[in-house]
C-alpha cells in the first residue's frame, strides 16, 4: 500500500485509539444524506412504478388510432392477432356524452368496448366494485365510482344519455329524446385519469350513439411481458396503412411521466444538499486537521514525501468517508425500506392517524421501487462530493512550504 | 575538488529573506565539505541561519545562489520528485521538536521513511526493530508517541532518521528540549549509530561539550561558516 493511503487510513483509525471522532461524525453525515436520498428516491420510484403499472393496466401498451373513424379495423385486428408479441387486442370507440340522473347532469368521457375482446387488454372485470361485466349489454353502461357519486346513480339506476349527434337533430327541429340506459356496474381502477369522470359501454352502443356505422376509433393492444413497446410500435407504424398510427402508453402519457420524473429529480436535487452539508463538514474538519498537523506535513516532506502524495492522502480520507457513509447509508435505507410499512403504521398508530392514512392516501402499503440507476447516481454523487470536499484542505497541505511548516509553532 | 563520492559539498550558498519589508541576508556564501562518515557541529547565535542552512542542504529550502551536492548529485538541479526520493533515501533529519506522527505507533513511525521510498518488507521491519533496540526502545514498539518521554521520543526520531541508511544525518538542536542527562544519552546514541552506519553527521548544537565530540567544530556568524580551533 502506498504510504499516503496507509497514513490516510491511520489518521482515520489511529493506532492508539480505535477510531477518530471526526471520522465518525463525517461518516454519519454522509450516511444520513445517502439514506434519505435512497429512501425518498425508492419511494418516489415506487409511486412512479405504481402509476406506470396503472397506466398500462387501464390503457394497454399500444393504441392504434388515425384521428378519424377506422372502418377496416378488422384487418388491423387480424394483423395484430397474428403478431407473436401481442397478447390481446380490442377495438374501441370513445367520445363525450351528457349524462343525467335525478336532474343532475355530468359530461363524462365514454368508451365503447368489445366485451368479448376487452378482457385480453384491460381487466375491466377486476375494476368493478358493483355489478358484472357479463351484465353489460347494449342498453346498459358502467360508471366510474366518482361519476356515479356525482350524479347520485348506483347499480340498477337508469340514466339518460344525450350525445353530440342529438344536437344536430335538435337543429333540424327534431324532438330530442335521450337514450335511457341501465347502470350495470360501478368501477374504480385506482388510476385517477380513468376514475374521475368516465363511463363504459359496449362498442355497439357507442357506434350507435355516435353514428359510427360499424367503425371504431382505435384498437388497444396488450403485449406479452418483457416486450419493448417502442419496438413493436415502430414496426406497426411501418406496416399500418392509411393515417393509422401506433402510439405507446409512454407517448400518450409523455407529459405526465415527464412531470413524475421531474418531481423525482427535484427531490434528488433538494436532498443532495444534505450530502453537500456533510461534505462541508468534512472540508472544515480536514482544514482544521491540516492546520493542526502543519508540522507533521512538513516532516512528511522532510522524510521524502511529495506534495501530490499529500493531496492523495487527504483526498483519500474524504473518499473513504464518502465510501463508508454511502455503504452504511444504503444499508440503513434498505433496512428502513424493508420495514417501511411497519414504520409508517407504527407512526400512524402513535399519532392516531391510521384511518386518515388509508382513507385519503388510498394506500395501506407504501410502494418502493429499487432502481440500480438511482443507487449508482446517489453513490457517485456522494463519493464525488466528499472527495472534492477534501480537495481544498489537501491543496492547502500540498502548497505549504516544508521549511516554514516545520518552523511553525 | 572532487564533487563525486560519498560526501556533502556546499559551495558559496547565499540566502536572504524578506521579513517585515526588510531584506535580511542570512547566508552570505557558505562553504562546507563533510567527508563520508565524518561529523561536523555548527554553532551560532539564534537567528544566524543554522536551520536555514540545514534546510537548504536537505532541499527543503532553495538557496538564492550557490550549490549543494550530495554524493555527487546537485540538489538544486533535481526535479521535485527526484529530490524527494534523494531526501528520503540519502538524508535523515532529526529535529529539536521530534515531529513524530501521533497516529502511528513507535514501530510504524520508524518504518515510515521506508514506506515513503516504497520499500516495505521483512528486511525493513527487521531493521526498524534493530534500530529501536539500539536506541533502547526494543520493548516499546507498539507504544503511542504520546506515551513517551521527550528523550524517548527523540530516540524514536533518531531511529526514524536512520531507517533508510542515509549517507547524511542532519540534526538540528536534537537535544534542545532535553535535560542534560537525557541529552547526553541521546548524543551518545547519535554518535554511536552514525559510526556504526558510517553516516556523515551535521549537527547544530549550542552545547560546547557535544560540539567537541565532532570531528570538526564550525561557527556560523555573519552569514559565514568559520572553523573553531580547538
Ligand atoms: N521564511 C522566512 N521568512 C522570513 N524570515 C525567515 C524565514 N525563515 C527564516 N527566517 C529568518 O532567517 C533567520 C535565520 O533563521 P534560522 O531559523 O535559520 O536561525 P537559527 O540559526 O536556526 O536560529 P535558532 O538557533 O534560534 O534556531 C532568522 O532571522 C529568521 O527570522
Ligand atoms: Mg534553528
Amino acid at each position: 500500500m502506498p504510504w499516503y493511503l496507509y497514513l490516510a487510513l491511520k489518521q482515520l483509525f489511529p493506532s492508539d485509539r480505535r477510531i477518530s471522532f471526526f471520522f465518525l461524525i463525517s461518516v454519519c453525515g454522509v450516511m444520513l444524506g445517502v439514506m434519505i436520498l435512497v429512501i425518498v428516491q425508492s419511494v418516489m420510484g415506487g409511486f412512479g412504478q405504481t402509476y406506470r403499472d396503472k397506466i398500462v393496466l387501464t390503457n394497454g401498451h399500444i393504441r392504434i388510432e388515425s384521428g378519424e373513424a377506422i372502418y377496416d379495423y378488422q384487418t388491423v385486428l387480424d394483423m395484430v392477432d397474428g403478431m407473436a408479441e401481442v397478447q390481446g387486442a380490442s377495438p374501441y370507440a370513445h367520445g363525450v356524452v351528457m349524462l343525467q340522473h335525478d336532474n343532475r347532469p355530468a359530461f363524462p368521457a365514454i368508451r365503447g368496448i368489445d366485451v368479448e375482446r376487452e378482457p385480453s387488454v384491460v381487466p375491466m372485470q377486476d375494476f368493478l366494485q358493483l355489478g358484472s361485466l357479463d351484465d353489460l349489454d347494449d342498453d346498459s353502461v358502467l360508471l366510474s365510482r366518482a361519476l356515479a357519486a356525482s350524479i347520485g346513480a348506483t347499480l340498477g339506476s337508469t340514466v339518460e344519455v344525450y350525445t353530440p349527434l342529438m344536437l344536430d337533430r335538435l337543429k333540424d327541429d327534431e324532438v330530442l329524446l335521450p337514450r335511457e340506459l341501465l347502470v350495470a356496474g360501478i368501477y374504480e381502477t385506482g388510476w385517477n385519469d380513468f376514475d374521475s369522470n368516465t363511463m363504459v359501454s359496449t362498442l355497439r352502443l357507442m357506434q350507435e350513439l355516435y353514428n359510427l356505422e360499424g367503425a371504431v376509433h382505435g384498437v388497444a393492444l396488450r403485449l406479452r411481458p418483457g416486450i419493448d413497446e417502442a419496438v413493436v410500435a415502430r414496426h406497426l407504424n411501418e406496416i399500418l396503412t392509411g393515417r393509422k398510427r401506433a402510439m405507446t402508453w409512454l407517448d400518450m402519457y409523455e407529459d405526465w411521466l415527464w412531470i413524475l420524473q421531474l418531481e423525482k429529480n427535484m427531490m434528488f436535487f433538494l436532498l443532495i444538499f444534505i450530502v453537500l452539508v456533510a461534505a462541508f463538514v468534512i472540508a472544515i474538519a480536514q482544514l482544521l486537521t491540516v492546520v493542526r498537523k502543519t508540522k507533521e506535513i512538513g516532516l512528511l516532506v522532510a522524510i521524502g514525501g511529495q506534495p501530490r502524495q499529500l493531496v492523495a492522502c487527504f483526498c483519500f480520507q474524504g473518499f473513504f468517508i464518502g465510501f463508508l457513509g454511502t455503504l452504511l447509508g444504503i444499508a440503513v435505507a434498505m433496512v428502513a425500506l424493508y420495514f417501511r410499512n411497519d414504520i409508517i403504521h407504527g407512526f400512524a398508530r402513535l399519532t392516531g392517524s391510521q384511518e386518515v392514512l388509508v382513507k385519503f392516501y388510498q394506500f395501506a402499503q407504501l410502494p418502493a421501487h429499487y432502481a440500480l440507476g438511482d443507487f449508482i447516481v446517489i453513490s457517485l454523487s456522494a463519493l464525488v462530493l466528499t472527495t472534492l470536499a477534501s480537495l481544498v484542505p489537501a491543496f492547502r497541505a500540498a502548497r505549504m512550504k516544508p521549511a516554514e511548516a516545520l518552523r511553525s509553532e | 575538488m572532487n564533487d563525486f563520492g560519498k560526501e556533502l559539498q556546499v559551495r558559496q550558498v547565499t540566502k536572504s529573506f524578506v521579513s517585515g519589508g526588510q531584506p535580511i541576508e542570512v547566508l552570505k556564501g557558505v562553504d562546507l565539505t563533510v567527508e563520508s562518515g565524518a561529523s561536523v557541529s555548527i554553532r551560532g547565535e539564534s537567528g544566524s541561519g543554522k536551520t536555514t542552512l540545514l534546510n537548504i542542504i536537505a532541499g527543503l529550502e532553495t538557496a538564492d545562489s550557490g550549490t549543494v551536492s550530495l554524493n555527487g548529485l546537485r540538489i538544486e538541479s533535481l526535479s521535485e520528485s527526484k529530490l524527494a526520493l534523494v531526501r528520503g533515501k540519502e538524508v535523515g533529519m532529526v529535529f529539536q521538536a521530534y515531529h513524530l506522527i501521533p497516529e502511528l505507533d513507535v514501530a510504524e513511525n520508524v518504518l515510515l521513511p521506508a514506506r515513503i521510498v516504497g520499500l516495505m518488507g521483512r528486511p525493513q521491519r527487521d531493521r526498524a526493530l534493530e534500530l529501536l533496540k539500539k536506541v533502547g526502545l526494543g520493548d516499546r514498539l507498539h507504544s503511542s508517541p504520546s506515551q513517551l518521554s521527550g528523550g524517548e521520543k527523540q530516540r524514536v526520531a533518531l531511529a526514524r532518521a536512520l531507517m533508510n541508511r542515509p549517507a547524511l544525518i542532519l540534526a538540528d538542536e536534537p537535544t534542545g528540549n532535553l535535560d542534560e542527562k537525557t541529552a547526553k544519552g541521546v548524543i551518545g546514541l547519535i554518535f554511536d549509530i552514525c559510526r556504526d552506519e558510517n553516516s556523515s553527521l551535521v549537527m547544530v548544537t549550542h552545547n560546547p561539550n557535544f560540539a567537541a565530540k565532532t570531528d570538526r567544530q564550525l561557527l556560523l556568524h555573519n552569514g559565514l561558516l568559520t572553523n573553531i580551533v580547538k
